[in-house]
């Protein structure tokens, strides 16, 4: 699997987000984007979503243009900001309304997803009961269980104890070796730089390598 | 379209249960007004819908019945079609295609506005029943499907007339000129669309027809501006 970003370029008004920006993503891999918050990482990953049109510039995955057919990427998840889950439901029944949306997936496949974030305990409860890092952990699973070649996360450890954000990390390692693309985005450098093959830092409209040494 | 039905009734079981709430007590208030005195089952059902509005019979009761029974919808599918756009994005348009979404959305909220209205009758009925009043009146039918058809032509007219102001980067005079047009050619009295259901029918799949067009040829541009 290969994203490649080509010349893409985001203005709001006369603001210039991202200028002409040019990178590839290959299967096997973690990138971060580390960068202040409004730099510009939730709205690149916004792009890559296909949920914002790039000002200039395109998109290709696996040498499909999605960005001008008017499409969204194929075969991706992400967790942009929050989790958005319905309060009244368990966490099991969140997941499983998800998975009817395209019937890959069955029960088996939610419990298992459930019980690696250590959910189990949890799924039974009402998501309006659950704590933020819970919350968090549930946006995680829904990104994972349909086994997607292209994981998006934007601030992922957003009110995750310690102990789970090592969990997760752990996870997107395993999933990592799947032959995934995984790009994840945080203003907290600490949370990337250890998990991250290659990290970005996107400032001032530009994104450039940032060396982790 | 099972998490689309479950998503809109939760949103607005949670969001919106007040606006509910009004939708359903304020009419039952009516009835109980009206049902001491000597007006027709039919008639009283009117006045809690807006039903029996007339310029030239101006009632202060029904304008305000009217306005509320249209503005209602109006904020409902407005804010129920921009939760999806603003904050259901990962869920839904990573696994479902624009099309598939759109076309499911229009019969899932339609339906949503039929069974809102549905149980706003039956409650209105059930007391009518209680006060000992004649409910066996088929114009009291006549008048729910009436209903139903006005008030969702005019809730789509809103979304289109919203769906255009927002892709013209929110111009304020566009709206202005576009919800003019509006308000002088739509019918300002529910039972008299009556003699128009066929004309009603037909623009209100002309007006499906036209935010389906929208919606996928620039759904990112949409979502983007709904975002902003």
């Amino acid at each position: 699997m290969k994203l490649e970003i080509k010349n893409l370029s985001k203005k709001f008004g006369d603001s210039v987000v991202l200028n002409d920006i040019n990178l590839t993503f290959n299967s096997g891999k973690i990138y971060g984007f580390i960068g202040r918050n409004g730099s510009g990482k939730s709205v690149l990953l916004k792009i890559i979503c296909g949920f914002y049109p790039p000002t200039e510039g395109t998109i290709l995955l696996n040498g499909k243009n999605y960005i001008e057919k008017n499409e969204f990427p194929d075969n991706t998840r992400a967790l942009i900001e929050k989790p958005k889950f319905l309060p009244d439901l368990t966490g099991f029944e969140n997941l499983e309304l998800l998975a009817s949306i395209q019937n890959k997936i069955g029960k088996k496949e939610i419990d298992d997803i459930l019980e690696k974030l250590n959910l189990t305990k949890e799924a039974n409860k009402k998501y309006s009961k659950y704590s933020l890092g819970t919350k968090q952990k549930l946006g995680i699973a829904q990104v994972l269980m349909e086994n997607p070649k292209l994981i998006i996360l934007d601030e992922p450890f957003n009110g995750v104890e310690n102990e789970t954000a090592h969990k997760i990390r752990n996870i997107l390692l395993e999933e990592k070796k799947k032959d995934k693309i995984i790009l994840i985005a945080s203003h907290i450098k600490e949370d990337i730089t250890t998990l991250a093959d290659i990290v970005y830092e996107v400032d001032g409209g530009k994104i450039h390598k940032y060396n982790k040494k | 379209m099972k998490y689309l039905i479950y998503n809109d009734i939760s949103y607005i079981f949670h969001k919106k249960k007040k606006i509910l709430l009004c939708s359903f007590l304020l009419p039952l208030l009516i009835v109980f007004i009206y049902s001491h005195g000597e007006a027709s089952s039919i008639n009283i059902v009117k006045i809690c819908v807006g039903a029996n509005f007339d310029l030239k019979n101006f009632s202060i009761i029904s304008l305000l019945m009217l306005l509320f029974n249209g503005f209602t919808f109006i904020y409902l599918i407005l804010d129920i079609y921009t939760k999806d756009l603003d904050q259901y994005l990962e869920n839904i348009f990573l696994r479902i295609k624009p099309q598939k979404y759109i076309i499911k959305k229009n019969i899932t909220f339609l339906s949503l506005s039929i069974i809102i209205k549905a149980i706003q009758y039956s409650l209105i009925i059930l007391l009518l029943f209680i006060f000992q009043k004649n409910i066996l009146d088929l114009r009291i039918l006549q008048l729910f499907v009436t209903d139903i058809l006005y008030i969702a032509v005019l809730e789509y007219l809103f979304l289109f007339i919203y769906f255009i102001y927002i892709l013209m980067k929110k111009n304020i005079y566009i709206l202005i000129i576009m919800l003019s047009i509006l308000l002088f050619f739509f019918p300002k009295t529910i039972w008299s669309t009556n003699k128009y259901t066929i004309l009603f029918v037909t623009l209100l799949m002309v007006v499906h027809l036209l935010i389906i067009s929208i919606f996928l040829k620039v759904p990112k541009k949409l979502i983007e501006e709904v975002y902003l």
